[in-house]
């Protein structure tokens, strides 16, 4: 029976793995995923998922025992986070290349050292190359459908690609919103039964699965693996447009692009803090500044073709992410660049690395990145003089952007730009005054 | 049946494989592969047997087997039975089997073992101990015995080889109170295939840790392989035994069962002088080897069942 | 450039040869050479192939050799029908055999002969060493005993200098007599015999109906192959009978049919046939599997196996 529910993100997902009906589970806590094993391993023992439900004692146990229930044709899921995700991160690359389509979540975690247990995506983005679809939810609704599409889209024979769905953590995670609940019978329709024929053991005609291959054959099998990865893009457009139909809640494919058409500034970010992102765009178009946002939501397959379609007009891109690859810069921007250099767009993009270890992106921040972004367009900030990279918080450009310009304004001052002149204010007054706010 | 030469399946499910000439290992899982019945699945970690036995495209199993990580043999062969069991297709006589090296059992995969024996998962977890990480070119693991030159534990002026004992992977299996955990060595192939048989027909975790004897590694003819791994067991420096668990055996604690119990040790010395990796041990190294075996079986005949 | 291709079994010391000549190669500074091996799954006994490649500018490619001025069998047996394929024009092929060769690019050297003698063990790596420090321009007498002297362990210098002696000498007067022969018109049969050649001794041919791997003729394509890492169990495309320079010979009238042969081969390549003797059983020997490592014949306690050398048992 469908029913709504105030859910943590942990919770959330914990039901839509109950709904796609996983045969084998191997679970280990860690911080801020233990939930959802928690909660699969109540639903187990009340009968409601019939479910091989194994305590292994590691996560790189973990991955591995679904990778052997995998090998038998068995639907299985484990999920983790963090450093449990680079433990097992040499068995991710099993994963991917024999082909398992598991299903695993990781709550998005800092990573050691400092410790912490907040969150932020370094985890899984250190990973990226490893062979996973990687999908980032932004809400707790998404993180639930997501646990259902990303077992169509796995076990769709043309990908056979494991799939990663990432959830900040805490932010996501342990974060209460409502949720609706699809009914098992709708869940059963959308997702049949996983048929593993071809990469399963077979009692009639035996196999041998995952074995080495020399040089000569090597390749062969990394250019499959790429081809797979690259037809989960057509995987994921046929299991939204299925689950739009079956369940009234349409996603928009591999990115979510938010008034991007006539965008002269767009920021590019990923998983919950889109929430803030737009929020404050939406803010900038009432005051008449042509403001986009991008959500990726799948970093792998990378969404390539989407964004340089989405950037196409924009006058300056900024890229957020809760991320950086020490020595160059955040793995999102490397691979937005990427994208825009391929198709011949020199639109300038400055990097925003923010909430490391799960400190707060504020309100004030976001105002002070697209401010960056609009001082860039208009011409106020030289391309070549804003630095490529900056930590909130830290060193970034947008944190001279944004302090509020009177007490408790919504909006962002210019009293701070460079040189302090009022050059850069814009037509009208904040946002507070022209809400007619104290 | 009690198996033996004549009685064995002409089946041969590891054949056509990359191992050296006299391998040791290759022979323990050729046996057991024979013993299993052919719905037998196996997985095999990172080492000799998986990288001389799955070449694409010369894949020697004729059995469904599979690789695994390094560290993740145990956990592998979880996923696998629970996968079947799971769909309800596991054969009646399906064994889950696992066959792992010195290191991936002793070293990198004790974790993962240890957790599958917790579990009591209905697997077969067979260790082929040649003493050494053979599959990267003989380096030492904590399988490898005291005063074996490897490439790690040189044989110099100041070490003469491996400074530490054998780990005793028996005995720890044992005392999670497995039901049922064997040792054996390839040169007393007919005590193997009857302990085979047993833990193919027990239900839960089964271990079974066999010497198999590397001609390249132990420094000996490749002929001599299958004699080596009789006179380690004869001068006593490796015994033949059986542990059953409470459940199995109705002890408290399981029950410790030698499968032979020497009258007279044949020499220790002259095990070690044929094998060119003990070939820098003095005489004082010898007799303290001696005194070790003395030392154990004095502990094994007091304390196990003959 | 200057390329050298070695082969052997792995154990007789290809590579140590191939890492050595480099060594004497580049010990002045004149040249720069590099040594590597072929990297597979294969083990001991196995055939493998090991590289030099020496010239006067540093070398940039790492690629295996696949046509060289020298190349050189470690083991006579090795030496396959078409090694004519891997000679660059005026090259020349060092085979360790006692038989001599009518082709004047094919040059015999009895390295395991000369070795015994001098190391007490068949091991030919630095005969052909010393063979090349006559043969080779790059490489001189006293350029390969000073990298036998930097390279090997101090115990093993003198008995391989002198090695290294004796091949020169015994190359030196090879060219002299391979000149007087060529002149004279004489001939002589050529040593080894093709590596990998199936024998038809595989058991599958007898169709026993036991479950086992067999052997294929075809690699796969890779659009049969390449969407997973899973395929049909026990699919061979190779013979092991190349790793082998001895073989077991069974004397049918001797054997009891106890079968511990049987039981005790680690590759499965003694089945079960039925016999005259008492027992009613006997074994045959898949040669096409077969290492050659005598476990067998050690485990025979009838003396019904015995290993001979696989050049002899092929003209039997």
């Amino acid at each position: 029976m469908r029913m709504k529910r105030f859910l943590s993100g942990d919770e959330a997902f914990a039901e839509g793995v109950r709904l796609a009906r996983p045969q084998v589970i191997s679970a280990y806590p860690i911080t801020p995923q233990t939930v959802v094993v928690e909660r699969l391993s109540e639903m187990v023992e009340e009968g409601q998922l019939a479910a091989e439900y194994v305590h292994v004692e590691s996560e790189h146990s973990a991955l591995s025992c679904a990778i052997g229930a995998s090998a038998t044709g068995a639907r299985t899921f484990t999920a983790t986070s963090s450093q449990g995700l680079l433990y097992m991160a040499e068995c991710l690359t099993y994963a991917a290349g024999g082909r398992f389509p598991i299903v695993m979540m990781n709550a998005n975690r800092a990573t050691a050292l400092p410790w912490n247990i907040y969150g932020d995506q370094r985890d899984s983005l250190a990973l990226l190359d490893h062979g996973w679809v990687q999908a980032y939810a932004q809400d707790n609704q998404e993180a639930l459908d997501l646990a259902l599409m990303a077992y169509a889209v796995a076990e769709d024979p043309e990908v056979r690609t494991p799939f990663m769905v990432n959830l900040d953590g805490f932010a996501l995670t342990h974060t209460y919103e409502s949720v609706d609940i699809p009914a098992q019978e709708q869940a059963d329709a959308f997702l049949p039964p996983y048929d593993g024929a071809g990469n399963r053991f077979d009692f009639a005609n035996p196999v041998n699965i995952g074995y080495s291959a020399g040089p000569e054959f090597n390749r062969y099998f990394k250019h499959s693996a790429h081809e797979g990865m690259l037809a989960a893009a057509g995987a994921v457009e046929r299991a939204e447009a299925r689950f739009a139909e079956m369940f009234g809640r349409s996603y928009p494919g591999l990115i979510e692009a938010v008034d991007c058409e006539d965008a002269d500034i767009v920021l590019v970010t990923l998983g919950s803090i889109a929430g803030l992102a737009r929020e404050r765009a939406a803010q900038l178009r009432a005051q008449g500044v042509k403001a986009g946002l991008v959500r990726i939501r799948y970093m792998r397959p990378f969404p390539a073709r989407q964004i340089v379609e989405a950037l196409a007009g924009a006058a300056a891109v900024g890229v957020l992410e809760k991320d950086v690859s020490f020595g160059a810069e955040g793995t999102v921007m490397t691979n937005v660049c990427s994208a825009l250099q391929q198709a011949g767009n020199a639109v300038p993009v400055v990097n925003f690395v923010g909430g490391l270890g799960g400190d707060d992106i504020t309100q004030a921040q976001m105002r002070g990145i697209f401010e960056v972004l609009e001082q860039i367009a208009a011409g106020r900030i030289a391309p070549e003089d804003c630095p490529r990279v900056g930590f909130l918080g830290v060193d970034s450009v947008a944190d001279e952007f944004g302090n509020p310009c009177c007490e408790g304004c919504g909006d962002a001052g210019f009293v701070a730009v460079a040189g302090g002149e009022s050059e850069g204010v814009r037509d009208g007054a904040c946002a507070t005054d022209a809400e007619g706010g104290r | 049946m009690a198996l033996n030469a004549k009685t064995l399946p002409d089946d041969e499910f590891f054949f056509g494989h990359k191992a050296c000439a006299g391998c040791g290992g290759s022979l323990a899982v050729r046996a057991a592969l024979k013993v299993l019945d052919p719905n037998a699945v196996a997985a095999l970690p990172a080492g000799c047997m998986s990288a001389v036995g799955f070449n694409f495209p010369q894949l020697s199993f004729a059995n469904n087997a599979m690789i695994t990580p390094f560290a993740a043999t145990a956990s592998v062969l979880t996923g696998i039975e629970a996968g079947l069991r799971a769909q309800g297709i596991k054969p009646d006589d399906c064994t889950v089997v696992g066959f792992a090296g010195d290191g991936g059992t002793a070293d990198i995969g004790l974790q993962a073992l240890s957790g599958a024996i917790d579990r009591n998962d209905d697997v077969l977890y067979i260790c082929y101990d040649n003493e050494a990480y053979m599959n990267t070119g003989i380096q030492k693991s904590s399988l490898t015995p005291f005063g074996a030159k490897t490439t790690t534990t040189p044989a110099g002026r100041n070490a003469h080889g491996c400074l530490t004992q054998k780990k005793n992977v028996f005995e720890i299996v044992a005392a999670h109170g497995i039901p049922y955990a064997a040792t054996a060595s390839v040169g007393y192939l007919p005590d193997f295939l009857r302990k085979l048989e047993r833990a193919r027909d027990i239900r839960g975790t089964r271990f079974i840790h066999v010497i198999a004897p590397c001609p390249t590694g132990w420094g000996c003819p490749e002929a001599d392989m299958v004699d080596v791994a009789r006179d380690i067991v004869d001068c006593g420096l490796w015994y033949l035994a059986e542990y059953e668990g409470p459940q199995l055996s109705g002890v408290p604690g399981g029950q410790f069962k030698l499968s032979r119990n020497p009258r007279e040790f044949a020499s220790v010395e002259a095990y070690l002088r044929r094998q060119g990796r003990f070939r820098a041990l003095t005489n004082d190294e010898i007799a303290q080897v001696e005194a070790g075996r003395d030392a154990k079986w004095e502990q094994i005949r007091r304390d196990w069942t003959a | 450039m200057i390329e050298v291709l070695w082969h052997g079994r792995g154990g007789q010391g290809a590579f140590t040869a191939a890492r050595l000549l480099g060594a004497a190669a580049s010990l002045d500074d004149k040249r720069y050479a590099l040594a590597f091996p072929s990297f597979g799954p294969e083990r001991r006994g196995a055939p493998m192939r090991a590289f030099t490649k020496i010239d006067t500018v540093q070398i940039g490619d790492r690629s295996a050799v696949s046509k060289a001025d020298f190349v050189i069998y470690l083991d006579g047996t090795l030496l396959a029908p078409d090694w004519e394929r891997e000679l660059k024009p005026g090259g020349i092929c060092l085979v360790n055999t006692a038989d001599a060769s009518d082709d004047p690019r094919l040059l015999a050297i009895d390295a395991d002969g000369l070795a015994t003698e001098l190391l007490g063990r068949p091991i030919p790596n630095t005969v052909f060493l010393g063979a090349l420090a006559q043969l080779a321009d790059c490489v001189d007498r006293e350029s390969v005993e000073e990298a036998i002297r930097q390279y090997m362990p101090a115990k093993l210098h003198e008995a391989n200098i002198k090695v290294v002696e004796r091949a020169i000498a015994l190359v030196q007067q090879a060219e002299v007599v391979g000149h007087e022969e060529a002149a004279a018109g004489e001939s002589a049969g050529q040593p080894g015999a093709a590596a990998e050649t199936v024998t038809g001794l595989h058991r599958s041919a007898h169709s026993s109906g036991a479950h086992m791997p067999q052997l294929f003729a075809t690699v796969p394509e890779p659009s049969a192959y390449a969407d997973t890492t899973c395929y049909a169990a026990g699919y061979l495309t190779q013979v092991n009978a190349g790793w082998r320079n001895v073989r077991p010979v069974l004397n049918a009238d001797a054997c009891t049919g106890c079968l511990q042969c049987y039981l005790y081969c680690p590759d499965g390549a003694i089945f079960k046939v039925s016999g005259q003797n008492k027992a009613g059983v006997s074994v045959d020997i898949d040669l096409d599997f077969c290492k050659g490592c005598g476990v067998c014949a050690a485990a025979c306690k009838f003396d019904a196996l015995s290993m001979a050398p696989e050049t002899n048992a092929k003209e039997a």
